[in-house]
């Protein structure tokens, strides 16, 4: 089980990440989250709802509202360019803690 | 049988009911619950399984709106700036003219009047702070301890702002001089320190404190100190408190007319001394028993109505509501203490004919209060709760912030009427002249006052017409019963400035009997009664009496409502907690129930 701290600081570049591949709603991007960490990162699912807004007030992502089944309607996010510019530093700095940890572990 | 779409509703009005979320992020939530538990039914888990198996994923409605808030604090404080900074700029030029049109006279009154300003304060804060570290080393759980600390803090800063209040309105000081002066200037630095400590520990420590979701049980707490020591005889004794019992006794005593019999003189004194304790009783706590008695059979015939019929459940209207009862208590609690007024007015009007010109002025704005307080009370009526619920929701604070600034409005809006009673009820005989205030700021502040006040009954008469037309969309919700303590608490106080009037009315016209019971009680020696009066009525002073009385009244009224709260915040706590208590055994019975089936 990873720790809590590690799981909120590694939040922001996961969603940033996922929505590389392409527009997605929360729902989806919880459930990938719990996939791509084989159930190791455990969380309470709402809480990524506040991320995601946190991202779009500060312009990392936009979101558009789609009808479903004529009177609901769902909300889908996407990466913008800023977004990408800084998933591109935090990939950076993440691969830079990840080989220095290899490294370390490794002598 | 398992009904999403029902579950869906009671989880959308839990979460509405915390007001930390816009309704766009209600619906994204309530879309993430519906994939959750389709996918959990394909899962094959019984569908009550897998609906509290998708709610306890999502998180708990007051854990998620703690994280919404969160990142909202800034915003909602411009929120609440936006929606006060009206009322707090109708206050100050309501305070200010008010003090302008009555300085002039008192300063002509008493040359070489001074004050002191640090009354006890110092003491006050030291014991204040002593409790808080005391009360943080023996909590040992971070949300009790913030909760009690804000509740704590919060009295101990709203008893310093009531002890300069008492203090001066009734030394010797006050009553030489006038509150005017005492507004302008006295005691400002302790108010100034009592209102920063409010402000910190309601905007900026509890918040930062994860301490938001405690904000009745502060309330609670601040609210049972506040009482405990405002009406306690021993504080109110040492902090030159008018107990609410005196206030009572000086119309009463007006009444008694005594004939230097000394057996016979005892004999009616006490009569009017257990007749004003049973006024206490039926005037205060009674209509506070009944009202909350009314209240609780109301919402135990909804809960019985909900559990038993599903056809009530529906959002069909019911009429009168949980919600609209508050309104309907001022209603009537305005109308029937309006009816005791003319009561009782007509035996002593035509001695207060008799009396100052302050007194017949008094009369005749009181009729005129009464209407004001009737019309009022109508206008919350027709659309008070939905009123507060569409300005909570517009301007997203709770519907206590985003209610009050327009009730203060309102009530400065309708106090104007008052102000030529005001200007005469100087204590100067005769009234100070008005040209002895300089004319360009009458004229400058009248106008500023009765411009905000236009624009405000304009805006208030928009929200008025886009409501009228859904007063038949009126629903039962259930109510917020914390809430309905703080209107209470309003109600309290519109009841209590009504009775408060009569007996104001009453007093002017009383001083000269009580001058003759206190040579009365220096005659017979009886401690117990000279007591009373030769200090504290000593010199006649009607403005001094007047605004003293009030401040105590008015304050034992505000005491009674945070009483409610006290006791509805329980109430809710209660309700809350036996909901949760209910759907934790469902949830239990249904995992049981599959568990049973797998095997």
């Amino acid at each position: 089980m990873i720790s809590r701290e590690l799981i909120a600081a590694s939040t922001e570049p996961l969603v940033l990440s996922l929505l590389q591949r392409g527009e997605n709603y929360g729902y989806a991007i919880a459930e990938k989250i719990r996939v791509f960490s084989k159930g190791e990162i455990e969380w309470t699912e709402g809480m990524l709802y506040p991320v995601l807004h946190r991202l779009e007030r500060r312009g990392l992502l936009k979101s558009r509202w789609e009808a479903v089944n004529g009177e609901r309607k769902r909300r889908y996010y996407s990466l913008t360019a800023k977004g990408r510019e800084s998933l591109g530093k935090r990939r950076q700095e993440w691969l830079a803690v990840h080989e220095t940890l290899t490294e370390a572990w490794g002598a | 049988m398992f009904d999403l779409e029902q579950s869906l509703r009671h989880w959308r009005q839990e979460i509405e009911a915390t007001l930390a979320f816009a309704n766009e992020e209600i619906d994204e939530l309530e879309d993430h619950l519906r994939f959750s538990f389709a996918a959990k039914m394909k899962e094959g888990l019984a569908p009550e399984t897998a609906w509290s198996r998708s709610l306890g994923g999502l998180g708990s409605a007051s854990a998620l709106a703690l994280e919404f808030a969160k990142d909202k604090l800034m915003p909602a404080l411009w929120r609440l700036l936006t929606a006060w900074w009206r009322p707090v700029l109708l206050l100050f030029l309501f305070g200010l003219t008010f003090v302008f049109c009555v300085q002039q006279g008192w300063q002509q009154s008493t040359p070489g009047y001074r004050f002191d300003p640090w009354v006890s304060e110092p003491k006050l804060w030291g014991m204040a702070w002593v409790c808080l570290v005391a009360t943080l080393r023996f909590l040992p759980d971070k949300t009790q301890r913030n909760a009690v600390l804000a509740g704590v803090g919060n009295a101990f800063c709203l008893i310093p702002l009531l002890h300069v209040l008492f203090y001066n309105a009734l030394t010797e000081k006050m009553v030489g001089s006038g509150w005017s002066h005492m507004a302008a200037s006295f005691g400002w630095p302790s108010i100034s320190l009592s209102l920063i400590g409010l402000v910190v520990l309601n905007l900026w420590w509890w918040k930062r404190n994860g301490a938001s979701e405690k904000f009745p049980a502060q309330m609670a707490m601040a609210g049972t100190l506040v009482l405990v020591l405002t009406l306690s005889p021993f504080v109110g004794e040492l902090i030159g408190n008018l107990s609410i019992r005196e206030v009572y006794q000086m119309p009463t005593a007006s009444q008694v007319a005594l004939t230097g019999e000394v057996r016979d003189d005892f004999l009616k004194w006490k009569f009017v001394d257990v007749l004003i304790n049973s006024v206490i009783y039926i005037a205060n706590i009674l209509p506070f028993g009944l009202v909350l008695l009314i209240c609780m059979g109301v919402c135990g015939i909804h809960f019985c109505a909900r559990n038993r019929s599903p056809k009530v459940t529906s959002d069909k209207e019911v009429f009168p509501s949980s919600a609209t009862l508050p309104w309907l208590m001022t209603l009537i609690g305005s109308g029937l203490w309006w009816v005791w007024g003319h009561l009782v007015e007509p035996p002593v009007s035509e001695n207060i004919r008799q009396a100052d010109k302050g007194a017949a002025h008094a009369i005749r704005y009181y009729g005129g209060l009464e209407i004001m307080v009737l019309l009022s009370a109508l206008l919350f009526f027709v659309c008070g709760w939905e009123l507060t619920k569409k300005l909570a929701r517009a301007s997203r604070l709770r519907p206590f912030y985003a209610a009050m600034p327009v009730v203060i409005e309102l009530g400065i809006a309708l106090a104007l009427p008052l102000f030529p009673a005001l200007l005469e009820m100087s204590p100067i005989n005769p009234p100070p002249s008005r040209s002895a205030q300089p004319e360009w700021l009458s004229w400058g502040l009248g106008s500023a006052l009765v411009g905000l006040a236009g624009y405000q009954s304009y805006l208030m008469a928009k929200k008025l017409r886009s409501q009228a037309g859904q007063i038949s969309l009126w629903k039962f919700d259930g109510g917020n019963l914390v809430e309905l303590g703080l209107i209470l608490g309003l109600i309290f106080a519109g009841c209590g400035l009504i009775l408060y009037m009569v007996a104001t009315v009453m007093a002017f016209e009383s001083v000269s009997v009580i001058q003759a019971m206190i040579a009365w009680g220096e005659s017979i020696q009886k401690p117990a009664i000279n007591h009373f009066y030769p200090q504290r009525y000593g010199t006649p002073d009607h403005l001094a009496f007047w605004v003293a009385s009030g401040i105590s009244y008015l304050s034992l009224c505000l005491a009674a409502g945070l009483g409610a709260v006290i006791v509805l915040s329980a109430l809710e706590f209660v309700r809350f907690n036996s909901f949760r208590l209910y759907k934790l055994r469902k949830a239990r019975r249904g995992l049981a129930e599959n568990l049973a089936l797998n095997e």
